[in-house]
């Protein structure tokens, strides 16, 4: 039997690094913007577009990517958990039936 | 007066070291006294920890500073204000992440206290974080009250101010030594140690910081106090349920 989707994706890690990632953008994003539209001497300087740029579309990435793993990790294991509780096999008689059975005898 | 000045340049140099500095205790602690749980386990926590102190250090930072969202709603820059260097607040990182675990912990079914190894990595990711915010200065918004004391700090403005980031670093020294004691502690003490102290710690230096107040105390301090009620009754019912999986 092949292993389980969740199981083979390494959903936790995605996750924490996707959650740092947006983290840290989030605050240098802060800081270029700052720096490029209210300082006077970097004011409109193109490396401070260019790193807001980039800093920006790691933020875009990063929210849009946990978001995305986030809910493809819930899904899938509410998949799995289901389908475990489907597979299992069916008892006849619960475990209390066979104490009353084996103290009749 | 010491001069210190502002410069906001340096307060994301100074966070991501600390998420950095953080990582790297947490590791070598990891390596050096094991775990009480599976690796996938306790990335799964660590994923949890992660989402849940991103969501509660801005959600409690922008409510922080309500005036400034109300005025960025109305005027249609909501946008422009998730750009700011500033709205995030370690109070509500260290909270939203505790209840993320929590609920990461009941769903995956992971019993074990799994804190211990955070509380050292976070004494060291917050007072490397406070460099930042001191050499911030007036652009963070950690900045403490007006004195007269011979160590107060002038942060670009001529005024002399409590260093209350300095203050903090030397609390997490101290901290730092007390949950890393090499005495025996029941699991998961240490973390509570680390936690219910850095809360109360905050109730009370937040004193010193000029901040809105609502009822005699501002946001952070009624986070802290809630967080610490929430720790007293997680303390009181996980030990009910502790020792009703004794008794079964």
């Amino acid at each position: 039997m092949s292993t389980p989707l969740i199981d083979r994706i390494p959903f936790p890690k995605i996750v924490t690094v996707l959650a740092a990632a947006f983290g840290v953008s989030l605050g240098l994003c802060g800081l270029t913007f700052l720096l490029s539209s209210k300082s006077g001497i970097y004011h409109g300087e193109r490396l401070f577009v260019g790193l807001g740029l980039l800093e920006l579309v790691t933020m875009v990435l990063s929210a849009a990517g946990l978001l995305l793993t986030v809910v493809a990790w819930v899904t899938l294991a509410a998949v799995s958990s289901f389908q475990e509780k489907v597979s299992q096999p069916q008892k006849l008689f619960d475990d209390e039936d066979d104490t009353k059975l084996d103290k009749k005898d | 007066m010491i001069p210190i000045g502002s410069h906001p340049a340096w307060h994301p140099v100074f966070e991501a070291l600390a998420y950095g500095s953080g990582y790297a205790v947490f590791r070598h602690l990891r390596a050096r006294q094991g775990d009480v749980v599976a690796e996938q386990q306790r990335w799964t926590v660590l994923a949890a920890a992660a989402v849940g102190a991103l969501l509660g250090s801005r959600l409690l930072g922008l409510a922080e500073q309500w005036p400034t969202v109300d005025a960025a709603w109305r005027s249609g820059h909501l946008l422009g204000l998730v750009f700011s260097p500033g709205g995030k607040t370690i109070v509500g990182g260290l909270l939203g992440g505790w209840l993320a675990v929590e609920i990461a912990k009941r769903i995956s079914g992971i019993r074990r206290r799994t804190g211990d190894l955070f509380a050292l990595p976070l004494c060291v990711g917050i007072a490397v974080g406070r460099v930042g915010c001191l050499v911030a200065g007036l652009a963070d918004d950690t900045y403490g009250k007006p004195t007269a004391l011979p160590w107060a700090v002038n942060l670009g403005d001529g005024i002399g101010r409590h260093p209350v980031q300095v203050y903090e670093i030397l609390f997490l020294v101290l901290l730092g030594m007390l949950v890393s004691t090499k005495a025996k502690l029941p699991e998961g003490a240490r973390f509570r140690i680390f936690l219910g102290s850095y809360l109360a710690w905050r109730v009370v230096i937040d004193f010193l910081k000029p901040q809105p107040l609502i009822g005699g105390l501002n946001l952070i301090q009624w986070s802290c106090l809630a967080g610490i009620i929430l720790l007293i009754l997680d303390r009181v019912l996980g030990g009910k349920e502790r020792n009703e999986h004794t008794t079964d």
